[in-house]
């Protein structure tokens, strides 16, 4: 029963001390690139503990008094034909694993499906209302005076600004938006964050999940915005920034404990020694 | 689903021209045809039986004429992108501004403070 219960152990260690201690750290700030990837890994890992656990679970329980028998055994007997060597307790192992992988796979391909199909409407929409502008020469503008600016994500992605945006921001400060969102399409931010979100949808009860989501999403958001710092100084960064949150219509505010803008904000300051930022000179 | 071609956005433009006055008036191939002199009719009607098919436009028969109106205003679907850009509904992976838009007035306090040290330290370094 070892395989089994180190698996498992591994699991409950990746979900609730690594997983604290990562949303807690704040060094993530300063490595948001390499935070993500961290997610990541953490992610399949407990993916593959989960269904290894599973197959394994199948194979410590032993068909016959003998000898344990060992994953590559139990793997061997799995060809239909053979299926009914399998004990009543192995079959439940080798089901419950098979369950768990065809559940998650097909919660990704039902919502890869749902986005890809909202994506080209909305893309169809931008076709029918939205302009060009030869100033912007790779955003599409839409006709709105609230100032907002995302990305359309997608193999045929669109970086969108509102005219209200264009109007607010200087064009330096635009210059950040429209790098930051750059740095969104040409990374595959959508991609990255696609799983992580998918199945945090799926479980909306789970805050753990859900947590972790955002933080990717802000780690995200981050990195872009490293990106966006490459072409900009933090000052124009932060003053973009601050142009588009005091734009917000307080009704959507509801109170928001999200800590993220001033955590974005914090560390593009020049005085954080350690950050990646600073340690570009400011001038 | 495929891209709107120009030729359906200029019909649609038209379609949204011709009911500025009149929000929910109906209109002929024919009267929508006039704002297009250099198009042969016979291409109207598809594109205009290809917006009806993606719901952009509402085909209304009456006895043998068809007659057109625009599904929705300009406006209308200006304001469903920015909802959706807004939620992110179909898109999380939006934009600089999404969190900047769910902040707290206390937290646009905390961000003005960091513009202004962030803008205080560059004046010093500039004196300096």
């Amino acid at each position: 029963m070892t395989g089994p219960l180190l698996l498992l152990g591994i699991v409950v260690v990746m979900v609730w001390p690594i997983r604290v201690f990562l949303l807690k750290a704040t060094w993530t700030s300063n490595t948001p690139r390499a935070a993500v990837i961290l997610w990541q890994s953490l992610g399949l890992a407990v993916g593959i503990a989960l269904f290894g656990g599973c197959i394994e679970l199948a194979a410590s329980f032993s068909s016959n008094p003998g000898p344990r028998r060992s994953l590559t055994d139990v793997s061997r007997s799995l060809p239909v034909t053979t299926v009914s060597r399998l004990t009543p307790n192995q079959e439940f192992g080798v089901t419950a694993g098979l369950i768990l992988g065809a559940i998650v796979i097909g919660v990704l391909l039902t919502r890869a499906v749902g986005l890809r199909r909202a994506r080209a409407y909305h893309r169809q929409l931008l076709d029918l209302v939205a302009e060009e502008r030869v100033e912007i020469p790779d955003a599409l503008v839409i006709d709105h005076p609230r100032a907002t600016a995302y990305t359309l994500p997608g193999r045929h992605g669109r970086i969108v600004v509102s005219s209200g945006a264009v109007a607010v921001l200087a064009s330096d400060e635009l210059a950040v938006v429209l790098a930051h969102e750059r740095a969104h399409v040409a990374a595959h931010h959508d991609l990255v964050l696609f799983p992580f979100e998918t199945l945090a949808s799926k479980a909306p009860r789970c805050h753990a999940l859900a947590a972790v989501a955002e933080d990717v999403r802000t780690l995200l958001e981050m990195a872009a915005d490293d990106y966006a710092l490459r072409v900009s100084d933090p000052c124009t960064f932060v003053r973009a920034l601050c142009k588009l949150a005091g734009d917000g219509d307080p009704s959507l505010s509801f109170g928001s404990e999200s800590t993220t803008v001033s955590r974005r904000a914090e560390r593009s300051r020049p005085d954080r020694g350690h950050s990646s930022i600073s340690r570009r000179p400011v001038a | 689903m495929a891209e709107l071609g120009s030729l359906e956005r200029a019909v649609m433009e038209a379609l949204w021209e011709l009911s500025s006055g009149a929000p929910n008036a109906t209109f002929t191939a024919r009267q929508v045809a006039q704002s297009f002199p250099d198009h042969a009719y016979t291409t109207l009607l598809t594109i205009l039986d290809r917006l009806a098919k993606k719901g952009f436009v509402e085909q209304i028969r009456d006895g043998k004429t068809h007659h057109y109106r625009s599904t929705k205003s300009r406006d209308e679907y200006i304001a469903e992108l920015m909802h959706e850009a807004l939620n992110g509904t179909s898109d999380r992976n939006a934009a600089l501004v999404r969190f900047a838009q769910t902040v707290a007035s206390d937290q646009a306090a905390i961000l003005r403070e960091v513009l202004r040290s962030v803008e205080g330290q560059r004046q010093r370094g500039q004196d300096s």
